[in-house]
């Protein structure tokens, strides 16, 4: 064995081997952005449940070479790539999400005033003026539903309809949805003032009147039945919300209850986010689309903020009893973010008027209007 | 706060660097380009593929009557030298067709069927050859209630849409059907978001009226609830008297005692913006808040 030799197989060693020589500044960039966002979600408790695995994710994927995603050499799924082909790409996770979160859900605020539905197709607004401002940047129709559906502030329909229509962008369509559903506190302020008047900012709601348990337990079947039939494509996001949430009222399976808010939850949680950042790698991640992506994102929840609280004026030409309409920011989901945001708001212009549960009505109603766009989206591409 | 501050300013400032970038992409990379697989169908030809912004796959249908037309195929934009032509209107893509006219010069009748076609399907083309300039081919549409859409068009050997230009017994043909990209977006976007608010709106009604449903059955629920029944010759029961046991004072325990201390320190010292009437409020108060402390052991 010559010296020559040992040199050479060292060498070998070195370039197939490990990552070393791979390393790409595409890596380098990308491993400081998987950093930026651990820092966000430790450092400054920003979404950290989600932000925290998607960071992780990101950082993971961002050395060479390493078998997590694509296929190995026997043409089997690395290990993320099943969490993704089996969770993410099935459309399996964010359907569990919503399952979890209708178990969550009171929805007596909305039963007790449905009018507050409206508000929650007005807060829709930024998905389509966001949906036309990126086809004019050359996204295509599908790409451009998928970063729309940002604004409806809401993570698991973002998650669901851009697997279903543009897999390419689900890394930066679901960070920015919960970047900036973790800003929703400074987005909507600044909209919220600039939109009202101090008087309209005082304006008490009459207090809402007392939800039956029966009201309650009907409320997901026949929600379900009226959303379904209209719009059948957002059947496997309703049917499973409304699913959790007949299990919570029904008060007769809580340990499924229980189950679907808590653990379940908690470990879907852990695969979505691990899979969503390990969609980030350099190679597909570094262009300028992304970039627009955060751009339009922000834009998107001013325009859905602006589009509830102007949806409140209108509805507060035609009714009696007026509506407070700092609670129409509150139509984009970010539940229950945005409703405290309105609740603070409400309190800074009078110290005696509670808004916290008017807003859940309308955050609520954000919820099923998120969903229901993004049925509108699928249906449109079918 | 400020780090927030920070980030949305660095995103506003990525959306107008993006919004310069985009001269130079603009409309973008053609993802999306249909790969049509044809197939025979006795005389016709079918198209089956996915157009740009579908998910699932459609079929045209391509016959011609008056002569006879070979396999056709998909034909690459920049291969069609169309410089002038937005792809985006195309979105089932571009088609190369080989006809053979029953006599050299003569005209043949081209039909293109689908479901996917609209009644303001157009089917574009060479109108002038000089500047490669595209335009309609002239067409008729038929529309029938649950069959496809047909478009036929007139072609004649040597016309301008023949590539060669001459009446040689061979047409060679690029066409393409043709959808406004905007007209579509724009008006699938205005319809979609209408549809969001008939959705919920359909919702509020259902539940307004189940609300009203449900608030009447309380109602005569409350009414039905059986008062005290009368009785012909009512009976004077002496009411119980109870008598509150003495509490010693000396049984009261160390930590209950000390929450109430906490509690009446909690009050003056601690919640001073409180504004209770009275004075006996203020008592029910400190009092309420200690019971709470000690049931809590504080840590709620």
């Amino acid at each position: 064995m010559s010296w020559q030799y040992v040199l050479e197989l060292i060498q070998n060693i070195l370039i197939s081997q490990t990552g070393v020589p791979h390393m790409t500044w595409g890596h380098g960039v990308m491993l400081l952005i998987a950093l930026f966002f651990l820092y966000l979600a430790v450092g400054k408790g920003f979404e950290p449940l989600l932000l925290l695995p998607i960071g992780f994710g990101i950082f993971l994927v961002n050395f060479p070479i390493v078998p997590l995603m694509g296929l190995n050499a026997e043409g089997h799924p690395n290990l993320i790539e099943y969490f993704y082909q089996y969770g993410v790409a099935s459309e399996i996770i964010p359907c569990v999400i919503f399952l979890g979160l209708g178990a969550m859900t009171d929805f007596g605020p909305l039963i007790a005033n449905p009018k507050m539905l409206i508000i929650g197709a007005g807060a829709q607004l930024g998905v389509f003026v966001t949906y036309v401002g990126v086809l004019f940047f050359g996204f295509t129709l599908k790409e451009a539903a998928s970063v729309g559906i940002i604004g409806g502030a809401d993570g698991p329909t973002t998650i669901y309809l851009t697997a279903k229509l543009a897999p390419h962008l689900l890394g930066a369509n679901a960070l920015a949805a919960y970047s900036y559903m973790a800003m929703v506190p400074l987005i909507q302020p600044p909209i919220m003032r600039l939109m009202t008047t101090p008087e309209q900012r005082r304006i008490k709601m009459r207090q809402l009147r007392p939800v039956s348990a029966r009201e309650k337990l009907l409320f997901p079947l026949i929600g379900c039945a009226l959303i379904v039939l209209l719009i059948p494509m957002v059947a496997p996001l309703m049917g499973m919300f409304m699913f959790g949430n007949f299990m919570r009222e029904s008060m007769m399976v809580k340990r499924l209850s229980d189950t679907a808010q808590n653990s379940l939850m908690n470990i879907v949680t852990i695969f979505l986010g691990l899979s969503v950042g390990a969609t980030m790698q350099a190679e597909v991640f570094l262009n300028w689309k992304p970039l627009l992506i955060f751009g339009f994102g922000l834009l998107d929840f001013v325009v859905c903020t602006f589009g509830g609280i102007l949806t409140v004026h209108i509805m507060n030409v035609f009714l009696k009893e007026k509506i407070n309409p700092l609670i129409g920011s509150a139509g984009v989901s970010a539940v229950p973010m945005s409703a405290r945001v309105s609740h603070v708001e409400g309190l800074k212009a009078d110290p005696n008027n509670w808004l916290m549960m008017h807003a859940m009505a309308p955050n609520l109603a954000g919820v099923i209007g998120s969903a229901a766009a993004a049925g509108m989206m699928i249906a449109m591409f079918q | 706060m400020r780090l927030k501050q920070l980030y949305i300013w660095t995103m506003v400032t990525a959306l107008l660097l993006a919004a310069y970038s985009s001269v130079w992409a603009a409309f973008g990379e053609d993802i999306e380009k249909p790969k049509p697989v044809f197939t025979q169908e006795g005389t016709d030809w079918v198209s089956e593929l996915i157009p740009r912004g579908k998910s699932t796959p459609i079929r045209i249908r391509f016959n011609v009557d008056g002569g006879l037309l070979s396999k056709p195929s998909d034909i690459d934009f920049t291969d069609a030298n169309r410089p002038n032509i937005n792809w985006k209107n195309y979105r089932s893509g571009f088609f190369l067709l080989d006809i053979i006219p029953s006599t050299p010069g003569g005209e043949v009748t081209l039909n293109l069927s689908s479901n996917y076609f609209t009644s303001a399907t157009d089917i574009w083309g060479f109108t002038e050859r000089k500047n490669n300039t595209w335009g309609t081919i002239g067409i008729k549409t038929k529309s029938v209630k649950d069959e496809p859409t047909a478009i036929s068009s007139v072609i004649r050997d040597g016309s301008v849409l023949d590539e060669d230009g001459t009446a040689d017994g061979k047409i060679q043909i690029i066409i393409g059907p043709r959808d406004s990209f905007w007209g579509y977006a724009i008006g699938t976007l205005i319809i979609r978001f209408f549809g969001v608010f008939l959705v919920l709106s359909i919702l509020m009604i259902g539940m307004l009226l189940s609300g009203k449903v449900f608030i009447s059955i309380e109602k005569n629920k409350k009414e039905a609830t059986p008062t005290s029944p009368p009785s012909a010759a009512p009976v004077k029961e002496e009411p119980e008297v109870y008598e509150a046991e003495p509490v010693p004072v000396e049984e009261i325990p160390a930590d209950v005692a000390a929450a109430i201390g906490l509690g009446i320190h909690l009050y003056t010292n601690g919640g001073r913006n409180l504004r209770l009437p009275d004075a006996g409020m203020k008592a029910a108060a400190a009092v309420g808040l200690a019971l709470h402390l000690e049931k809590t052991s504080g840590t709620e």
